[in-house]
């Protein structure tokens, strides 16, 4: 084991650290500079922001990859008790960089420095450091970084909307959008409100800094195959896997093959694809395993998306790979060669994919049953327009029937004035927790919002109120 | 139905959520093997437990008004369970039980199985969902135990510092394990 | 120095790796860690006692589930007593309070060390134990509370009882309060953490 200990898998000389080091910068340098042309340039030409202000996001990748290597120098001085000189060689080999930049791109482009600064740190440290440095870690560290921030401090990471997109679109990202329209609905609904399918894949649209351009993903990924410094297996695998099964979905629901173009091409899907699951440490070595790796992504990234309120879902299929890969470099091992091996794989992977697909109809059809219940609960009585204001007047089911005034502006919920609640019982409760508040808070992704324990049907007369209105707003 | 399944399963997956058997979690699991039999008994223990507890507490410590009495029953009807287990193992598997065989009466003080039991009667299922919530708890409890092993045999031979060696290093593991379940 | 090896070399929490379950699922307020130290004292006290004077009567071969009955008895008390006189502290100890049964750290002392020793020497070791796991759940519970969540409860939940309430805010700014210490991943990384550093500072005074 020594060997690992020296020289991490893939990597054959000193030499050729500096040399993978060099291509991944190469790889990342256009994606870096879109991310500050979107958010920075354009930000500051359009919107009303000062220059340093401007610059938010070109601030968030230094701090990223000097907390990540500052750390791990630290690490090496102080735990470790190596002289400075080698400590610095040793962080500087250790790709500690690299994660540093990787996070900071996963971002949102408003997410205050120090988280930034907190989430590289933690993952050099304990996602990597501990587990005996480079070559050894477990987990992606520059995901759990992503983990550890957004387990620590959800919600100080700010919108994905940088300012300009804050004035011209506002409202949802694309797969939060696509979520509140549960999934099904047509071209206009969830690709429209982003202009086409090219504005998604050029990324001039919201998210996080690094992943919404997949022009240059592709361009940088087609570079570094070419160069050999990542796997090709697993990205193509993982990104087919989605493809095939979101084109499964979208015969269910009646859509056009844009249905699985717009899967892949919004979140960081792509990104992840491309630089989170190919990390040579985090990923199996044999090539069945990496084929499994691949297509065990997939197969979770699509169950997340449709299943669980978070709409995301790639980063944490990637970690929850991680967990995995010794299984499947097991597996890998075991299968080379042997024919009945491949197919009992075989065989069990095509049954996973048709209880996930099963699973997944069966949501859809669920939800659409609850938009008609939603209907038949919510009525919405008057719209006034008042310059960019809006007002509903809305009555709401819960134990007995809500009147109430929703003020929406810019298709963001601003107030919601209960004029009449017959649910006296229960509206203690809903007041002493500030339920209110919290609905509006959470008005982009009410599902997750806990109802009021207690007072369940005021508060679900509550949500549905926000549901409805929001789909009213995006129509 | 299936959401309670898949809750016990991952959301609330009985070590990494409730904390329950870590014991068995640090100890046992460094073979492979081992895990997945002990895997297999303990699911044993905790569904035929759960039949009887859930029959017990519904006609004869509810009627009587005697609901303080179930620690004690629980416990009971868990150990005797496990002897029975033990009794099985004995007669029809014996190569296995020579290899779990001083484990096997661990099972009775393994926090999962008496974790598991109390959870069904705190949540009130009725004994469909008691044996759901079972069946997807045990088989959480197996499937992290058996992820587990395998980390644990890759993390034996990681250049880890020597105080993080061993038991620290697999806790940190476990709690990342844990933020990454707590998102499924 | 002999309190300090009492406490962090034979704790029965960071050392022995016993009893993790309650250490890590109550430790989410102050209160709560010390109150369930305090309950699995007083149970280890009083069923190492029980099982030293009984130790002559029990054969090997019944052993275990005699200690289960003498605890579980132990542990219903307990739950009567606090079900009855202060309700909020019994529920939100859930199923734990039940589970103190099944903790490694009590039948392992009646086991190894109770039933083959003096009453007087079995009391001695059920305190050093004790003490050991209530001081060391009680760290964890602190560092958990006060980081997590900003707030540390003395006394909230028992207040029936004692008739003293105080719950003061430590933190309320953005770094601190972290939900991660809450969550119950920042609780085996915590642990994990605590642990390691003792081991460090033990090696340390070794060498």
């Amino acid at each position: 084991m020594k060997f690992i200990k020296e020289n991490g898998p893939h990597i054959k000389s000193n030499d050729s650290t500096s040399k993978i080091m060099t291509r991944f910068l190469i790889a990342l340098t256009p994606i870096i500079c879109f991310a500050i042309f979107k958010n920075s340039v354009i930000v500051y030409s359009y919107a009303s922001k000062g220059f340093i202000e401007s610059l938010h996001p070109l601030f968030m990748i230094i701090v990223g990859a000097l907390t990540s290597f500052i750390s791990e120098t630290l690490y090496y001085k102080i735990v470790l008790k190596n002289d400075l000189r080698t400590s610095l060689y040793e962080s500087y080999r250790s790709f500690g960089i690299i994660s540093g930049i990787l996070l900071a791109l996963v971002l949102p482009p408003n997410i205050p420095l120090w988280l930034v600064s907190f989430g590289s740190f933690t993952g050099s440290i304990i996602g990597k450091m501990l587990f005996g440095g480079f070559g050894q870690n477990i987990f992606n560290p520059a995901l759990l970084g992503y983990l550890f921030i957004s387990a620590s401090y959800s919600n100080l990471m700010g919108s994905p909307f940088n300012a300009y997109e804050l004035d011209t679109i506002g409202g949802a990202t694309p797969l939060s959008n696509l979520m509140n329209f549960n999934y099904t609905g047509s071209f206009e609904n969830i690709v429209s409100p982003f202009g086409d399918l090219f504005n998604l894949f050029v990324g001039n649209i919201p998210g996080a800094i690094g992943e919404v351009s997949k022009l240059l993903i592709i361009i940088s990924f087609i570079y570094l195959v070419i160069t050999k410094t990542i796997k090709w297996i697993i990205p193509t695998i993982y990104v087919t896997t989605v493809f095939i099964l979101t084109f499964i979905i979208s015969k269910y629901i009646d859509a056009g093959v844009w249905y699985s173009l717009f899967h892949i091409l919004s979140g960081g899907l792509l990104f992840g694809a491309v630089f989170m699951a190919t990390d040579p440490v985090t990923s199996p070595l044999t090539t069945i395993g990496q084929i499994l790796h691949g297509l065990s992504l997939g197969i979770l990234t699509v169950l997340l998306r449709f299943l669980t309120p978070y709409p995301e879902g790639v980063m944490t299929s990637i970690l929850f790979m991680n967990m995995l890969v010794p299984l499947f470099d097991k597996i890998g091992i075991k299968a080379r060669n042997n024919i009945r091996n491949i197919i009992i794989i075989v065989i069990t992977f095509i049954l996973i994919i048709i209880i996930s697909i099963l699973n997944i109809t069966h949501k859809l059809d669920k939800n659409s049953s609850n938009v008609s219940e939603l209907d038949s609960k919510v009525n919405i009585l008057e719209v006034k327009e008042d310059g960019n204001k809006k007002i509903y007047e809305v009555t709401s089911k819960g134990w007995g029937l809500i009147k109430a005034d929703v003020e929406v502006e810019d298709k963001n919920i601003k107030s919601i004035i209960i004029k009449d609640s017959k649910d006296e019982t229960q509206w203690n409760e809903i007041e002493k927790n500030n339920y209110i508040y919290k609905v509006i808070q959470n008005q982009n992704n009410i599902d997750k919002l806990d109802a009021v324990s207690g007072s369940t049907y005021s508060s679900n007369a509550l949500k549905n109120i926000v549901k409805k209105v929001k789909i009213e707003e995006a129509k | 139905m299936s959401s309670i399944f898949i809750t016990a399963l991952i959301a609330e997956n009985v070590i990494l959520n409730k904390f329950l058997g870590i014991c068995s979690f640090l100890g046992t699991s460094n073979k492979e093997k081992n895990a997945l039999s002990m895997g297999i008994c303990t699911s044993f223990v905790v569904l035929s437990s759960t039949l009887l507890t859930y029959l017990i507490n519904k006609y004869i410590l509810i009627p009587t008004d005697s609901t303080y009495l179930q620690t004690i029953t629980f416990i009971l009807v868990i150990a005797s369970f496990v002897q029975v287990n033990e009794l099985i193992m004995k007669r029809y598997f014996k190569d296995i039980y020579k290899s779990l065989g001083i484990y096997l009466p661990l099972i009775t003080t393994n926090c999962a199985v008496f974790g598991i039991i109390l959870t069904n009667i705190k949540m009130n299922y009725n004994l469909l969902e008691s044996m759901i919530n079972s069946l997807g708890s045990t088989l959480g409890f197996v499937l992290v135990l058996y992820i587990f092993s395998l980390l644990r045999e890759k993390l034996e031979t990681n250049n880890i510092i020597k105080s993080f060696k061993g038991i620290p290093i697999a806790l940190i593991t476990a709690g990342i394990m844990a933020l990454i379940f707590a998102r499924i | 120095m002999k309190i300090f090896k009492y406490l962090f070399k034979e704790n029965p929490v960071f050392v022995l790796v016993l009893g993790l379950c309650s250490t890590l699922a109550v430790t989410t307020t102050f209160e709560k860690s010390y109150m369930m130290g305090l309950v699995v004292m007083i149970i280890l006290i009083l069923s190492n006692l029980i099982v030293s004077l009984i130790r002559k009567y029990v054969n090997n071969e019944i052993r275990i589930p005699v200690y289960i009955i003498i605890i579980s008895t132990l542990v219903t008390i307990i739950e009567i007593f606090l079900s009855r006189y202060s309700k909020p502290l019994y529920d939100s100890f859930g199923i734990y309070l039940p589970l103190v049964v099944v903790n490694c750290i009590i039948l392992g002392r009646a086991l190894s060390y109770a039933s083959k020793h003096k009453v007087i020497n079995s009391l001695k070791d059920a305190l050093k134990c004790g003490i050991g796991y209530l001081v060391a759940i009680s760290i964890i519970g602190l560092l958990r509370e006060v980081l997590g969540n900003g707030t540390l409860t003395l006394m909230n939940d028992i207040s029936s009882l004692t008739g003293y309430k105080e719950v003061i805010r430590i933190f309320n700014g953005n770094i601190f309060p972290n939900k991660l210490f809450l969550t119950s991943g920042g609780a085996f990384i915590l642990l994990g953490i605590i642990i390691g550093f003792i081991n460090s500072i033990k090696k340390g005074k070794e060498v």
